[in-house]
Formats: structure tokens, sequence, C-alpha cells
């Protein structure tokens, strides 16, 4: 709970909590299923079938840790910016697939919430995108606050 | 030196021994009412000793390698007869025969044995689609004989109560249009039609539509 | 930490790798790390057991069949092709498992095709190996 006593507003707060929360609800449900996983990776053909089964067994847990730390407030930082390129990284994943006029299945929810339209998709992973772009955005304007502060006071000298 | 050179050369001249085939691949149009298909593989032994069969092993139950005799004499010809049961398969068909020799040298032979089967029946698009909401008027199913065969439709049913099956319009052992229509389409539901025929006469064919109100 | 977010950031991707390596090694549906030379419309037989309501299809021989066949398993070959029993509880998301003799045989690719294009069913699949694998599993 280290940030919390310096301005950690509500609507920071609620965010943190829907976003770390919306990821460890992902993360348990493809957890519960590596083998399912694992095929919806390889869907997207952009890995071979190892690599698939590596990120089945490392990417929910990744997410749900992650979640995790957004939704406690610990280390969240560091949690952002895991998620922030977990996110960009399936939203390439999801271009690339697109592009190639691919049907994947996602997989991004195990499943439930399974669907192949794309412009859910984009959608969905361009609001996961916007509110993580957010808190960073958050955190960084909390942190120049904080130095400005530090600057004020008198040091220790 | 000597003896290293003769066991070179042996496998160069096994390649040379042992049977010689006209053709290892024959392709045959099967009639619709055709129960079996028999393909011939004429072959020759241009070795200078005998060689026998030891095994043939084909890819499918359905089809049996046929020989004469396992042992055939320096310049002797023989055949090979494979028989395809045809049973219900329509369509084309690959179908192999794996021939082993007692020539240490001489690898596998594969024969094929293609044979196409054309299909006497033909149908309409097999999926009838409402949306919910949508009216829940009929849509036409059609079952036909190709030109030259009588084929008769004996039965028409649904696997989900929510869709009733009859018959529109027949000629008699020809054509035959089946009218589907879902008792209401107000959610999403899904069956198939089923529809029986008397051809062929020993297993006759059984062909579906998808239906779904979606 | 506090003030390191890449630190920290290190430190949940290395905490990660914990549960995900107890996964690799006891998950009871982890799926199998080979999986080279399956062809598109194959599955291993791992991955058939750990999927859920699988009806399996035998097209083998009839005979074959009668002697001994996978547990709860459905005859259906093309020697006397009959769908009716699998047609009247037919439903699109039903999963299909075909399997043949061993490797060679074709029986099983060809029972899948034919249930694609009669039924219009499409998550069929072959077993890789067919009742050689199931066999030896066991």
């Amino acid at each position: 709970m280290e940030d919390e006593k310096i301005g950690s507003s509500r609507m920071e707060l609620g965010v943190r909590w829907l976003v770390g929360g919306l990821f460890i609800f992902a993360g348990v449900l493809k957890a519960l299923d590596p083998a399912e996983f694992a095929n919806d990776i390889a869907n997207y053909q952009l890995l071979p079938w190892t690599g698939a089964v590596v990120g089945s067994f490392y990417l929910p847990w990744l997410e749900i840790f992650a979640g995790a730390a957004l939704l406690f407030g610990i280390w969240k930082s560091g949690a952002i910016r895991i998620l922030l390129l977990l996110m960009l990284a399936f939203v390439q994943a999801l271009f690339a697939a697109w592009l190639r006029g691919l049907n994947i299945h996602c997989g991004c929810f195990g499943k439930a919430l399974a669907t192949s339209n794309y412009a859910l998709l984009f959608l969905r992973d361009a609001a996961i995108l916007g509110s993580l772009l957010w808190l960073l955005w958050a955190e960084w304007k909390r942190r120049i606050a904080e130095e400005e502060i530090a600057e004020n006071e008198p040091g220790p000298i | 030196m000597k003896r290293l050179c003769i066991l070179l050369f042996l496998p160069a001249f096994s390649a040379f021994a042992g049977l010689t085939w006209n053709n290892t691949s024959v392709k045959i149009d099967a009639q619709a009412t055709d129960k079996t298909v028999t393909g011939i593989f004429p072959f020759k032994n241009e070795s200078k000793k005998s060689v026998t069969i030891t095994e043939t092993r084909t890819s499918c139950g359905c089809t049996t390698a046929k020989l004469d005799k396992k042992t055939y004499a320096p310049g002797e010809s023989g055949q090979i007869a494979a028989h395809f049961d045809i049973g219900s398969r329509v369509g084309p068909q690959q179908k192999t025969i794996t021939l082993t020799t007692d020539d240490p040298g001489e690898k596998p032979v594969v024969l094929e044995l293609n044979v196409d089967i054309p299909d006497a029946l033909e149908t309409s698009a097999a999926l009838l689609v409402w949306k919910v909401g949508e009216k829940t008027d009929a849509q036409i199913f059609s079952v036909k004989a190709k030109p030259g065969y009588k084929i008769k439709v004996t039965d028409i049913r649904c696997s989900n109560a929510f869709f009733t099956a009859k018959l529109d319009s027949a000629k008699e052992g020809e054509a035959y249009n089946i009218a589907v229509t879902p008792v209401k389409t107000d959610a999403k539901t899904f069956g198939l039609l089923i529809v029986t025929t008397d051809y062929p006469p020993g297993n006759p064919r059984v062909v579906y539509s998808q239906l779904q109100v979606k | 930490m506090k003030n390191h977010p890449w630190l920290q950031a290190l430190a949940i991707v290395l905490l990660a790798a914990l549960p995900a390596l107890t996964a690799a090694f006891f998950h009871p549906k982890r799926p199998a790390w080979s999986r080279e030379t399956l062809a598109k419309d194959e599955v291993t037989l791992a991955t058939a057991q750990a999927t859920s309501n699988v009806i399996w299809l035998d097209a083998r021989s009839e005979a074959a069949y009668a002697r001994e066949h996978i547990p709860g398993a459905v005859s259906l070959n093309e020697d006397r092709w009959n769908l009716l029993p699998l047609a009247v509880q037919f439903q699109p998301d039903q999963t299909f498992v075909v399997y043949c003799d061993s490797l060679e045989c074709n029986a099983s690719h060809q029972v899948a095709a034919r249930l694609r294009k009669e039924l219009g069913a499409q998550k069929v699949f072959v077993l890789k190996g067919g009742w050689a694998a199931w066999k030896t599993k066991k």
C-alpha cells in the first residue's frame, strides 16, 4: 500500500481494481485448461507448437500475478508495465491474425467470452490498453507532484 | 580390396533384379451400381533368378490382393488382382497394396488402385437458415437422381421437433423437393433434416441438411 | 524496489514462473510437448483424452470393433455407412475423434471428411496412431 498515501484518486483505484480483476479472471480461466489455450495460441500461427505450450503454461500465471499486483497495489508500477507490454503483444498478434484472415478463437478468456469477431476483439483490447495507459499517466503525474514536494521541502543538510 | 569392391557393387546389381511392372498405378472409373472393382497389375520377372513374393499388405480391409502363385522363375510373367469392395464409399478413393519379395536388396513395391465412384444422388445446399424473429416460411431442400438412375425418397424427418418437414413436390424416382418449416423462430435452435432413400438397395443412402434458427 | 518499476516487473515475471513450472509438470490438462508431425485435423491421444465430451468413432472393420474398441466408441465405417444414430442427436459443437488401426491406415481420415461433409460437423479430429496408439498407452 506504499503509494496510497499521496493523491491516489478514487478513479485510479477503481480502474486498477477493474483492470487487475479482469486480468486475474482471464488468467485463471486459461490456467485451468492449458491444453485448450495452447491450441488457441497455435491458431494464431505465430509461434511454433513448443512456444505455444510454454506460453500456455506461463502467460496465464503472468496475468494472474500482474493482475493481483495491480489489484492489491503491491509493485503496481511494475505490474502496469508488464500488462502494457502484454497487451501490446496481444494486439499485435491479433492484428497479424486479422491481416492474414485467420479464423482465430481469440482464447483471451479461455472458453468464456470466446468470439472471433475482430471488431469486438480490437475494441476490447483498445479499452484495456487505454486504461493501462491512463494508469501509467496518473502514476507519472503523481511522481512529478512528489518530486515537487521533495524540492520544496528543506533538504537534510 | 577386391572384397570391398564386391560389397560396393552388390546393391547396384540388386536394383536391376526382381520384378518389373508395366504400371504401378491403375485408375478405374466405377459405375454407381458397382459393388466391387478389380485392378490388374501385370509384372514380369526380368532377373536371372526366381523371385518369391513374401507379403502383400493392403491399406484398407476393403481391398484384397490376389496372386496366382508366389514364386516366379526368371522370365516368367504374372499379375496381381486387387479387389476393392466399394461398400458405401463415394467419390475418389485411393487404396494401396504394398508388396514384399524375398530379394533382400529390393524395396517393397507400392501399387496404387485409384477408383472414382460416382455419386448418383445430388442434393441442394445442406444448410437451411432462418433468422431469429423471421417469419416461419418454408425453405426447400431438394434431392435428385443423376440421369439414368431411379432413386426414391422413402422417409423424411427432423432430428429436432422445432422443425417440420414434408414433401413439397416430387417426380417419382427422379427429383424430390422437401419443404422445411421451423415451428417458431423466437429463439436460436439447431436440427438436422434426415432424408432416407432406397438407393443403393443393400444399404440405402441417407442425406442430411443442417437446419438453423440463428 | 519501491522506485524501480522495472525491477518490480522483473520480480513479477520471475514469480509467475513458479506456478507455471508446476503446471508444466502436474497440470491434469497440460498439452503435449510434441506435435511436430500432426496434420491439421489430427490430435494426439493425450489431447483427445483431455478434451471433454468427445464421441469416439471406430473406423475399423466391424469385426475389429466387435473384438475390442475404445470404451464408448461408436462403430462407423465406409463398408456399411450409417450415420443415423449420430445424426438424430447431433449438435454442431460436438467433438468427434475418429480412429482406425494405426499410423498407416487412412480410413479415419475418410470417415472424418465424410462426417464434415454430410453432417456439417466442424470439430472432427483423427486420432494420431489410431487404435495402436491407444493399445500401447493403455
